[in-house]
């Protein structure tokens, strides 16, 4: 399990996308990140959250979010990320997006 | 000056709490309505806000409790019990006493009001987590509720925002733009995720991102371009117009789903048109298809969903639009336009018997455009029924409450049309029919159940044109009427005698009857015999008829039929020799011819058959003292009057007409038997007949005749 804290905006976007692929590769099946330290998020660190939700998947593995904060899901829902239906990508899986809609 | 103002005040204050009443109802069922919370504080802030401009000092404070309690539920710090509803339409009731007390406006509350405010702050003290309300200066909530209402060029835009990669690369974020976006109006924002690469493969640096957001609102384009102002240079950005006061840019009803993915560029008028030849739904086939992908269906959808629910709010918002107009210059103008109708018909009269074709022309044109003219002005006065059942609601909820009875009340034809003046007049029966269903008719939930019915019971309201009139019915599916004990209480208080052999009709009808009441128990709301005559009463002065039918067990149905307008009548035009009279159509069935050796034969009595029925007529000849030869044949006109059917008796049915009533002046007022008159295209007078009336100063005429006659013969 990873936990990432405070802002997680473009200015760190490099770091993060290392930290989580680190955690993917050491993970064998579920890897799990801790968001409820969030206290802000931006765009580039959503990508960034879709793009290891697909690698994972790709890889047989899983990747979900534990306790996303409140400033993590307005985010997602002020980019227009929240989905009612699984993207392409994750169709008949848990969308990463679509999980988000019941917490 | 104030006073004009304040006048227009009060008016549109208690239009305001009619409104809030309905609001309140609703909200029972659909208690976390967002639209119906918004309307109801928004009604209360207006009332309060116009009532202390106009000096309403006890209102202002008393609605400013009221509206905080909607603030904390709009804010959903608060729930919305039944208590809440409760007081406040407690409320209302003295919202609306208040402003009728004209020299109390900065008085001290009432009791009941303390009451009601101390309730209300109770609810505000438990959802706040025992902090004591702030009293919130009226002021600085007026600055803050900015939310306009309907605004005037609402518009539906579609925007797709396509960010260049390096989007991130000066540190723009893009969020911000998103709320300024939601600032703007209703919009939706859908992200389209699919070229997000994998892990390994992303620059996280880069943007890989695009963006659908279909918004509602009345700022105009400009105003979406200026939010993405700082960006554009690092973005495509494409804003189309989807949906402009109504319709789109050909002018069609809301886009399907695959004409925006077409419009979108997104798919191939092919493509669609292939996925739409087999039977599901699109959405899922053309993702199914690969074609499409999930996400821009979905943003897709959303944006059909954002029109509907705009086209929807304007249609509401466009019904609503209306203008003030007092209700003495509508009647002068009916007034007037029924003089036109009148001179118009001498002008054809006279252009056909002249023999210039120009004039006949002209005459021709006239009557076309005095035709329209005068179905205009009548539509004008009509208003929907649905403003008088709305008010009924309200009565069924609190009178079953206190009965300690389940009673739901259903409504169907809202939407036809009655004369302003036939529906107020309307209201007091109808209000009594129902107290009678309620007090009466529906049975205790105990004894439904025991009874195999349901334990709610229902009243249904409907109204619906039928021919010339307005069909307005109340039924229940309570006990029904007992018709032996109807029949009981007739022969008791001497209505009818022992003997008198009646149509189930006939004797539901004896309940219309002035001091009728078979009810053991003299309740509050009735029982004292005086609805049922009041109501009859009421009826006849509307030119209507009323007609009650029951199933004992099964419930009771009271149907009334109402002429669409009261100053304009359609009758039939019928000739005594010189005079002539109009008979009102909706009272009519059919009419028959009497040959005079028929009459004759029929030794004095003024009776016929028709298809097996004896039917009793008058003779308008008789009644009026009418002189002159008869010319033959007479036609009965045979009604329905009081549940019985009566012929009338003339010398010639002339035709059907139509026109505006004349009152004939207080000199004639004590004339029963005529209601008004009418004038014909060439200037003679038709008298209105009130049949009612009529057939009973035939019936003392009868009886008068007999006790000469037998005094006579002693």
């Amino acid at each position: 399990m990873l936990e990432l804290t405070g802002k997680l905006t473009i200015s760190r976007a490099s770091e993060l996308a290392a930290s989580i692929g680190h955690l993917l590769a050491e993970e064998e099946h579920a890897a799990v990140l801790d968001l409820g330290a969030v206290t802000a998020a931006d765009v580039s660190f959503l990508q960034i959250l879709c793009a290891a939700h697909r690698s994972a998947r790709r890889d047989g593995k899983s990747l979900s979010v534990a306790s996303p904060s409140k400033e993590l899901l307005r985010t997602v829902r002020t980019a227009g990320f929240e989905r009612k239906k699984p993207c392409k990508q994750c169709a008949g899986d848990t969308c990463l997006w679509q999980a988000k809609e019941g917490s | 000056m104030l006073d004009q103002h304040r006048d227009t005040f009060i008016q549109e204050a208690n239009e305001l709490l009619r409104d809030l009443e309905e609001s309140l109802l609703d909200l029972e069922e659909k208690a976390t309505d967002q639209e119906l919370i918004g309307r109801i504080f928004r009604a209360l802030h207006t009332i309060k806000g116009s009532g202390s401009m106009f000096g309403y000092d006890t209102l202002t404070a008393f609605t400013h409790d009221i509206e905080t309690a909607y603030d904390l539920v709009r804010s959903g710090k608060l729930q919305v019990t039944k208590t809440l509803v409760d007081s406040t339409l407690a409320a209302c009731d003295e919202i609306r006493g208040m402003l009728t007390d004209d020299d109390n406006r900065s008085g001290a509350l009432s009791e009941t009001q303390t009451e009601i405010v101390g309730g209300i702050r109770e609810l505000i003290k438990d959802a706040r987590g025992d902090q004591p309300p702030a009293p919130a200066p009226a002021v600085a909530v007026a600055v803050a509720e900015v939310s306009a209402d309907e605004p005037q060029h609402e518009c539906t835009y579609r925007v797709r925002l396509t960010p260049e990669l390096d989007l991130f690369a000066n540190g723009t974020t893009l969020l911000p733009l998103f709320e300024e976006m939601q600032g703007l109006g209703t919009c939706n924002i859908t992200a389209h995720v699919g070229n997000i690469p994998l892990l390994q493969d992303l620059n996280p640096e880069a943007c890989h991102v695009f963006w659908d957001i279909a918004i509602n609102t009345d700022k105009g384009e400009n105003a979406i371009r200026d939010v993405f102002m700082f960006v554009e240079d690092r973005c495509r950005l494409d804003i189309s117009v989807i949906d402009s006061m109504g319709t789109d840019a050909d002018g069609k009803d809301a886009l399907k789903l695959g004409d925006i993915l077409v419009q979108r560029g997104d798919l191939s008028t092919e493509q669609m048109n292939g996925i739409l030849s087999q039977q599901q739904r699109f959405g899922e086939l053309a993702t199914e298809a690969g074609i499409v992908d999930q996400t821009k269906i979905e943003s897709a959808l959303q944006e059909q969903q954002l029109v509907r629910l705009a086209r929807e709010k304007r249609a509401a918002a466009e019904q609503a639009s209306t203008i003030r107009v007092p209700a003495e210059r509508l009647d002068l103008l009916i007034n007037m336009v029924g003089e036109l109708v009148t001179v118009q018909s001498r002008l054809t009269q006279v252009a056909n018997s002249s023999q210039s074709h120009a004039i006949q022309q002209v005459a021709e044109d006239v009557e076309r455009l005095t035709a329209e003219l005068r179905d205009n002005t009548m539509s004008i006065r009509m208003v929907p029924i649905g403003s008088a059942f709305s008010r009924l609601r309200r009565l069924v909820r609190d009178l079953s409450k206190e009965l300690g009875k389940d009673i739901e009340l259903v409504t169907e034809g809202a939407e036809t049309e009655l004369d302003k003046t036939v529906i107020e007049r309307l209201n007091d029966p109808l209000v009594h029919l129902i107290r009678n269903s309620l007090d009466h008719g529906i049975e205790t939930p105990e004894v439904r159940t025991a009874a195999g019915k349901p334990a709610r019971g229902t009243i249904r309201l409907s109204a619906f044109h039928s021919g010339a009139s307005v069909r307005v019915t109340v039924s229940d599916d309570g006990k029904g009427l007992a018709r032996e004990a109807i029949r009981q209480k007739a022969i008791e208080k001497g209505l009818i005698t022992a003997d008198a052999v009646l149509s189930e009709r006939e004797v539901f009808a004896l309940v219309l009857l002035p001091g009728f009441s078979t009810a053991a128990k003299v309740t509050n709301v009735s029982g004292r015999g005086v609805g049922m005559d009041v109501v009859k009463k009421n009826i006849d002065s509307l030119q209507g008829t009323i007609e009650i039918s029951s199933t004992p067990g099964a419930g009771t149905t009271i149907a009334l039929k109402l002429p669409l307008t009261l100053a304009i009548i359609d009758g039939l035009l019928v000739r005594v020799a010189n005079e002539f009279f109009v008979v009102p159509l909706t009272a009519i069935e059919e009419c028959v011819e009497l040959k005079t050796s028929d009459a004759k034969r029929g030794s004095g009595q003024h009776i016929t058959v028709i298809r097996g029925d004896l039917v009793p007529y008058v003779r308008l000849r008789e009644l009026f003292g009418i002189d002159g030869a008869l010319q033959g044949a007479e036609q009965i006109v045979i009604t329905q009057v009081d549940g019985a059917r009566v012929g009338i008796m003339v010398d010639e049915v002339v035709g059907q007409h139509q026109t505006v009533i004349k009152p004939l002046g207080r000199v004639y007022k004590h004339i029963n038997e005529v209601t008004g008159c009418s004038i014909l295209g060439d200037g003679t007078i038709a008298l209105i007949l009130d049949l009612a009336n009529v057939v009973k100063r035939a019936a003392l005429d009868e009886a008068a005749q007999y006790e000469t006659v037998q005094a006579g013969s002693v």
